[in-house]
């Protein structure tokens, strides 16, 4: 098929943007393996700090750890449905190509957040929770407001990721 | 609640009371927080037998150790089963809403551990008690 150089550069279908799909699809699981990973180190600390005088209490204070775990998993998912699109004997609009962009950083930026989030406050209610075990019920409920903020980021995702189209290419 | 420490109130010049400095000092050390330093340091005033035996195995129990394995190899395996089974066999190429399936699985094992956690007994066994209470006092 022979494409014109306006064709390939600027028009509705160019060359370049399987380039942003990729893009959104990278950024899905970097940032928030990214975000899962600050998460899971400072609530690790905060879980070896607590763990040399109340070393019995190590399955509570793994949930920190097992929450940034699960943000991961929704950034895997986001990036596993953004690629489950891209086909490379199929043409790709410019406007897939955004909104993959957008549906990658989406849950990617998000899920930094949520990770991070995660990640003080398991260090600081681990420690906490070690002293004093009624603090426990309130540490889980903060966690789970963290990690929904990783929830709010994927959904939005999987709503913009239903609305890639390449009808408009010919 | 630790009670603050005494020993800056004391005047340096106090060269008659040398006893009292030190003792006022070591009661006030024996109420610090313990610390990394104080279980690697063998000081020589509760130096015990059982302290200078290396740790031979880790003191978790077997079966805490075999749920964390169960649970870890839960979550890593059942969103992506969950994500492509349901793709496959239920919703055939609506990729969102096996998306979904994926996230309301992988919530179900957090809370399903959050559930393991709460129900455990985290009371300690008697052996570890006992030499920790003597190592703080």
């Amino acid at each position: 098929m022979s494409a014109t150089w306006v064709e390939l550069t600027q028009g509705y279908c160019p060359a370049y943007s399987p380039f942003l799909g990729f893009m959104g699809v990278a950024a899905a699981i970097v940032f928030s393996s990214a975000g899962a990973g600050y998460g899971t180190a400072k609530a690790g600390i905060g879980i070896t700090g607590a763990g040399t005088f109340r070393p019995t209490i190590i399955m509570r204070a793994l949930i920190p750890v097992v929450m940034a775990g699960i943000i991961a998993v929704y950034g895997l998912v986001a990036s596993v449905l953004i690629s489950g699109d891209m086909d490379p004997k199929s043409k790709y609009s410019l406007f897939s190509g955004c909104v993959h962009l957008a549906s990658g950083l989406c849950v990617g930026m998000t899920g930094l957040a949520a990770g991070w989030c995660i990640g003080i406050v398991g260090d600081m209610g681990v420690r906490g929770f070690a002293k004093e075990p009624r603090l426990f019920v309130g540490m889980v409920l903060i966690l789970i407001f963290a990690e929904v903020l990783g929830l709010y980021g994927l959904i939005v995702s999987l709503i913009l990721n239903t609305k890639a189209s390449n009808a408009l290419c010919h | 609640m630790p009670k603050p420490k005494t020993t800056k109130t004391k005047p340096a010049a106090a060269g008659a009371d040398g006893k009292a400095t030190t003792t006022a000092k070591e009661r006030s050390k024996g109420r610090r927080l313990p610390t990394a330093r104080d279980s690697t340091e063998p000081s020589s005033e509760n130096k015990k037998p059982e302290d200078m035996q290396p740790a031979s195995a880790p003191q978790i129990p077997g079966n805490v150790i075999r749920k964390l394995l169960a649970f870890s190899l839960l979550l890593l395996a059942l969103p992506i089963l969950a994500y492509f089974g349901s793709l496959k066999y239920i919703f055939v190429g609506s990729t969102a809403s096996s998306a979904i399936v994926a996230v309301i699985v992988a919530n179900v094992v957090l809370a399903a551990y959050v559930y393991a956690a709460w129900i455990e007994d985290t009371s300690e066994h008697p052996a570890h008690t006992n030499t920790r209470k003597l190592k703080r006092r």
